[in-house]
């Protein structure tokens, strides 16, 4: 039945058992394996920026738009490494788990393509239904990442869901915290409490 | 079937690659000349990377030129950085960029244009004005919607080199729209050849220079920009093409604002548009069919 569909599909729909599936199936392991799912978001990433932020995607503003924001994967690598490497019964290697760490990144990946297509703009499409749908890619992930650590990591409930909620807070606890930083959030704190 | 679809996706991105290659940047904006000065579009309120826009200096300056700009301020809050990354990396055949920030404050957002390090945001519109004046710079008062107004005082209007006339805000509702416009109209009445600004305030979504700046400029250079911003030789337009200004100068601008909105890129061609569909098609049939194992 789901022979051909690809495990990033299979995960969405049931994520328990293709990451079990998935945690049994033997694969090679390496530098390359760990980081070639992580290199695909990083480029996904990109090209989402500039197509929103331009219209068009170039060679050379791709180039540019991943490099500038590879420190977002490189930001979900190393909360992954430090979720993976905690004490868990894992049978697969550090970079298998890494790999089968990013294959929750689908629904990111095309919300973000989508939005990016979708552009709002002040005389075009509003933002509130594209910030709404948002809730779609983000529950989709928890449930991927919940049944990664069941599955792969072979955590007990609670504390998969325990490493679930710390992903969760560190993958949008540094980006706010920086954001915050970017947007000046104190004079806006400020302004708000007088 | 699904390496070889893969395969094929991979190939669609690389051909879109290619087709982009072949893509040629958008060619300098011939400068048009009005009543004895450079007729100069500008954006003087755009975010970039670092900061809380999403592209970097060096692309904001090539997407400027792209969209019919010869002159962008990067104003991030309370930072210069990118600025400073733009003086190492920025191309001289992309539009102009002046280092800027949007000093946020409390109770007020105003665009420094022309400074070279950042100004304290802790104090009075007054006080950050003596501050950017004395390093050279101009102030313009930033989307001064009704939530912002209560900091410009007389004094504070006084110190004002500009004020953005036109932002995309004026788009979102009726209310904000009458709101900046009456505040423009109290401060050319209280100062009578304050510059009107139009900004884009660029962040993440295109277009850089929906709402635009005409400037009357002596010259095509930085000093040229900010002189012309301190005489209010300048024209704003909003993204509908509606201008704002002294009528004598709207006059005189009220095609090019007709015609700036909504108007193409410069490099807009069926190769563009065949990359930019190959690579984001290709890439979500790439996530879609997933890694192999």
């Amino acid at each position: 039945m789901t022979a051909g569909v690809s495990a990033e599909l299979q995960l969405i729909v049931s994520p328990r058992d293709t990451y079990a599936r998935l945690a049994r199936t033997r694969s090679r392991g390496g530098v390359l394996v760990a980081l070639r799912r992580p290199a695909l978001a990083a480029v996904v990433i990109g090209a989402a920026i500039a197509l929103g932020a331009t219209g068009h995607v170039t060679p050379r503003l791709l180039l540019s738009t991943t490099l500038c924001w590879a420190f977002a994967v490189v930001l979900q690598i190393a909360i992954a490494v430090a979720l993976i490497a905690g004490p868990s019964r894992r049978t697969v290697g550090l970079s298998r788990a890494l790999d089968l760490f990013f294959a929750s990144h689908a629904p990111w990946s095309l919300w973000l393509l989508a939005a990016a297509a979708y552009s709002p703009s002040a005389l075009g499409r509003p933002l509130t239904p594209l910030l709404l749908s948002a809730v779609v890619p983000l529950a989709l992930t928890v449930r991927m990442i919940a049944a990664y650590f069941r599955e792969v990591l072979e955590l007990d409930p609670r504390h998969a869901r325990v490493r679930t909620i710390l992903q969760q807070a560190a993958t949008w606890g540094v980006p706010l915290v920086l954001y915050g930083t970017a947007v000046a959030f104190w004079p806006r704190f400020l302004e708000v409490i007088r | 079937m699904t390496r070889t679809l893969r395969l094929a996706a991979a190939l669609v991105v690389v051909v879109g690659l290619i087709v982009g290659l072949s893509v040629p940047a958008a060619a300098p904006r011939p400068v048009p000349q009005r009543g004895g000065f450079f007729l100069l579009a500008g954006d003087f309120h755009v975010h970039s990377f670092p900061g809380d826009g999403s592209l970097a200096p060096w692309d904001i300056a090539r997407e400027a030129a792209r969209r019919g700009l010869d002159v962008v301020a990067l104003t991030n809050h309370n930072s210069m950085l990118s600025s400073r990354l733009a003086g190492y990396f920025v191309s001289p055949s992309a539009a102009l960029l002046i280092p800027s920030e949007e000093i946020t404050g409390v109770g007020f957002h105003l665009a420094a244009v022309g400074v070279d390090r950042t100004i304290d945001w802790r104090g009075r519109v007054t006080d950050a004005a003596a501050a950017v004046h004395a390093r050279g710079g101009l102030l313009i008062a930033a989307h001064p919607s009704a939530r912002f107004q209560p900091a410009f005082d007389a004094p504070a209007v006084a110190a004002l080199d500009g004020v953005e006339a036109a932002h995309p805000m004026i788009h979102f509702d009726a209310g904000t729209r009458r709101e900046i416009a009456a505040f423009y109209q109290r401060v050319a009445a209280e100062h009578p050849g304050i510059a009107a600004i139009g900004s884009s305030d660029f962040h993440n979504f295109a277009p850089v220079g929906l709402s635009r700046t005409f400037l009357f400029s002596k010259s095509r250079a930085r000093e040229g920009v900010l002189e012309a911003i301190r005489a209010g030789r300048t024209v704003a337009c909003d993204g509908t093409g509606q201008a704002y200004g002294p009528a004598e100068l709207t006059a005189l601008v009220a095609d090019d604002c007709r015609r700036a909105a909504g108007a193409p890129p410069n490099d807009a061609s069926l190769a563009d548009r065949l990359a930019t569909w190959c690579i984001c098609l290709g890439l979500v049939a790439l996530v879609v069919l997933g890694v192999p194992g």
